[in-house]
């Protein structure tokens, strides 16, 4: 719609109207008929005078208030509705190809989880585009208003002229309200969906082929994204394909593993949504004895030297938990809850491999039981020790203390795509929160405003009408004498 | 247009009830009994023949009605058809049945994905690839949710419009605005042809124009689900894995052919879930909002076209009163 156009489409519509009302009152009524067309006179010149007056406000007001001449892109709002949506059902469809037909549970309740974000964001859209497409229906009528009231006001006592009031002074009062209303929701649903908006449209699934201690804890960081999971040999973990990756710890027990990693491209690209595979090597600095059993692993322990070595001595493992030593002095390194033995034991706490707090999942607490379940945040019950135990002509029993269990396993990779979309609520919640006392006002403002103005208005519609006549009147009898001496100076 | 034609309807109608009309205005002149009645007859007979063109005038004022209409909304910037008053029924049917079959062909579409999801969730095997059509469903049915709604808002536009498009088309057949411009001449009959011909006056312009709007926002913007599709086709036309599979099947039936040629362009576009979205949110949101705001204005529009005629209405009264009203003398 071009506003200029309407703008003087209706100016001129307003003085073909009047023209032609004022004409049949003169020609018709007056001339023709002989009526006493004065106080009808005085009402349509009054009317007339109003309306030109009133467009000469609303002229510059059309072109210099920005809220009325820039009405926000519903388009826009729903193309970005439509573009979170639709990544928001491909982490559906992502995740059904991922998980394994007993963990379908978790499909259903992350399909729930989505299907309830996109139908809010879909309201909030719908309402914006909605409110968006009134403010621009209504500025299209906005200049037409002025015409409106000014042919109530020519005629004010009777039923049309009240609903033409109405018209009028509610497209004038609700079009800036409902222009800064737009405005409001557009910048509601453009914070909502900038807070929701994901970093790119492509998604990938990758395959990680993990070696090494396990259950392990990789942290995989993204440009965007840091994402976490469990694996004990290989699983399917969702990506933003727009994005690198890099792998930036692997924790197996609380403790920081040495690792390596690389992506093995696809082989074939004619499924894109296949990423390749991330291969990921990682290890202790040395080989450890894991004290564990088939509920999980409790600690580790290793000898990193014979310190002293007297005749016949030897050293050897009996099993996970205990170490044999004769005529020897071992130098361990344990990570237990505690060591004993029944010759000469000289414990020292070490940092010697760091630890790491664990964090879980980056996704609203509601929403982790979908992702698995992953170990306490910190150690229970552990110590990091340098243990020097030495047997000299005698027999040596060793025994580590197993701490708290290291635990955990990933239904679902809280990873890319998957973790946006479970921690994206939480900052649409938040930032709705901040706004909706807004929303609220703003709703209670516009109804308040335009209902008042309006029933005032047609109220007033006699009175104002009197105003208009008087001004009429002025109009008339200045012109009259005027048109007196032109009329006796004219040929015909 | 030969001078034959202004016989038929409904110019004809007009001409008719225009010459009963003056004729009626000789009789009373000739059938005045003393010169001041006589002289009240005249003066009453200049009135009847404005009446009388006025009444036949009127059924060309309605059949022009719709390029005057298409006119002020060219001056307004709006682009619009020109249709003419019979074949608004007609026109609205048609936008009506595009839309409707948009609106069913849409929700079959997603239907039947969700229904094959369906059937195969029935197996726990199965169970993933039954995931995998919902979840395709889901994607489906939420980015056209809004298109939906602008749709349904349309339909419900096109209904309306072809009902009084119907309204008026009788009308201008059967001589209705030359009757009610004649029905403005007797006191008894001048409140209800004020209405009629206010009516006429209004909506024989305003109705081809709102018509010409709805059907040129049904045009541009009513068939996205097959612009969508043709775009999703024309893209996976070369995907070879599509082609491979379509090929195994080129003596099944065509519905059929069909069918899985729709399926493998869905899969397609999954594959190349970027440009599908991208495409799709720009198709189709754009289509969604003009269809949207074409329904506001159509329906603010219409509701002071209403206004209008009511205020109209009291003023062509008081004209026809002033014009027609035997004078005393």
């Amino acid at each position: 719609m071009n506003y200029t156009s309407i703008l003087w489409g209706a100016v001129g519509t307003g003085v073909g109207i009047f023209a032609i009302y004022i004409a049949y009152l003169v020609i018709v009524k007056g001339r023709l008929r002989g009526m006493n067309i004065t106080r009808e006179l005085y009402s349509a010149v009054g009317a007339f005078t109003a309306f030109i007056i009133m467009m000469s406000i609303i002229t510059p007001l059309l072109s210099h208030l920005p809220s009325l001449v820039t009405p926000p892109s519903g388009g826009w709002v729903l193309e970005q509705y439509d573009i979170v949506t639709a990544v928001l059902s491909v982490v559906k469809f992502v995740t059904a190809l991922i998980l394994t037909p007993e963990e379908f549970t978790t499909y259903y309740s992350l399909s729930g989880v989505i299907n309830g974000i996109i139908g809010f964001i879909g309201g909030l859209a719908y309402l914006t585009a909605m409110t968006i497409a009134l403010y621009k229906a209504l500025l299209a009528l906005f200049p037409f208003a002025p015409l409106f009231i000014s042919l109530a006001l020519a005629r004010p006592n009777k039923p049309g002229s009240i609903v033409l009031m109405g018209i009028g002074l509610m497209a004038l009062v609700a079009t800036p309200l409902i222009g800064w209303l737009s405005s409001l929701f557009y910048k509601i649903t453009m914070g909502v969906v900038t807070a929701l908006s994901p970093p790119c449209l492509d998604i990938k699934i990758l395959g990680v082929a993990y070696y090494g201690p396990g259950p392990a804890l990789v942290t995989i960081s993204q440009a965007t994204r840091q994402g976490v999971f469990m694996t004990n040999g290989t699983r399917y973990i969702p990506i933003w394909g727009c994005e690198g990756l890099q792998v930036s710890q692997v924790a197996w027990d609380w403790l920081v593993l040495n690792y390596s990693y690389y992506i093995l491209p696809p082989g074939f690209s004619i499924i894109p949504l296949y990423g390749g595979i991330l291969m990921i090597n990682a290890q202790l600095p040395f080989p450890a004895v894991a004290i564990e059993n088939s509920t999980g692993v409790y600690g580790a322990w290793f000898p990193l030297r014979v310190l002293k070595y007297w005749r016949n001595g030897t050293g050897y493992p009996i099993n996970d938990t205990v170490f044999y030593i004769r005529n020897e002095s071992v130098l361990f390194w344990a990570w237990a809850d505690g060591v004993g033995g029944n010759c000469s034991l000289a414990v020292n706490e070490t940092s010697m491999v760091k630890t790491t707090l664990v964090s879980g999942p980056m996704v609203l607490p509601m929403f982790a039981p979908l992702t698995g379940s992953y170990p306490p945040s910190a150690p229970i019950g552990y110590r990091q020790m340098l243990i020097n135990a030495t047997a000299f002509n005698e027999s040596c029993i060793v025994v580590f203390e197993p701490g708290s269990r290291w635990s955990g396993y990933t239904v679902l990779p809280a990873t890319g795509p998957v973790e946006w979309a479970l921690a994206g609520p939480l900052n649409l919640v938040i930032g709705l929160n901040s706004q909706w006392n807004n929303v609220e006002t703003a709703f209670t403002t516009v109804g308040v405003l335009t209902a008042a103005i309006t029933l005032l208005g047609i109220l007033l519609l006699p009175y104002l009408a009197i105003g208009t006549a008087y001004l009429g009147a002025i109009i008339v009898e200045f012109i009259s004498p005027l048109w007196g001496v032109i009329s006796q100076l004219l040929p015909f | 247009m030969g001078i034959t034609s202004l016989l038929n309807l409904p110019y004809g109608i007009g001409i008719a009830i225009a010459g009963i009309e003056l004729a009626w205005g000789l009789i009373k002149y000739y059938l005045a009994p003393t010169p001041g009645q006589r002289r009240e007859a005249v003066e009453e007979f200049y009135g009847v023949v404005i009446g009388a063109i006025l009444t036949a005038v009127v059924a060309y004022y309605m059949s022009i009605g719709p390029s005057i209409g298409a006119s002020i909304a060219g001056a307004m910037g709006v682009s619009v058809s020109q249709i003419q008053l019979s074949d608004i029924q007609k026109v609205m049917y048609g936008d009506f049945n595009a839309v409707m079959g948009q609106y069913i062909a849409g929700q079959v579409f997603g239907f039947a994905i969700s229904a094959a999801g369906a059937v195969l969730g029935a197996t726990q095997v199965l169970r993933p690839f039954s995931a995998l059509l919902g979840s395709l469903a889901g994607f489906y049915n939420a980015i056209m949710a809004p298109y939906y709604r602008a749709l349904i808002a349309t339909m419900m536009n096109t209904i309306a419009l072809a009902a009084l498009g119907q309204v008026m088309s009788t009308m201008y057949n059967y001589g209705i605005g030359s009757l009610s411009v004649a029905l403005l001449l007797p006191s008894r009959t001048r409140r209800i042809g004020a209405w009629l011909s206010s009516f006429i006056l209004v909506f024989s312009i305003l109705l081809p124009m709102v018509v010409g709007y709805q059907h040129v926002l049904v045009f541009n913007y009513g068939n996205e689900l097959t612009m969508w599709e043709n775009t999703l086709e024309q893209h996976c036309a070369n995907n070879p894995i599509a082609q491979t599979v379509l090929s195994w099947f080129v003596n099944a039936p065509t519905w059929l052919q069909g069918a899985l040629g729709l399926l493998a362009s869905a899969v397609c576009g999954i594959a190349s879930l970027p440009w599908l979205i991208s495409n799709t949110a720009t198709l189709v949101s754009v289509g969604t909002f003009n269809l949207l705001e074409g329904d506001i204005v159509i329906d603010i529009v219409m509701g002071i076209g209403f206004a209008i005629t009511a205020w109209l209405a009291d003023l062509i009264e008081a004209g026809a009163r002033a014009l027609f009203e035997v004078r005393h003398l």
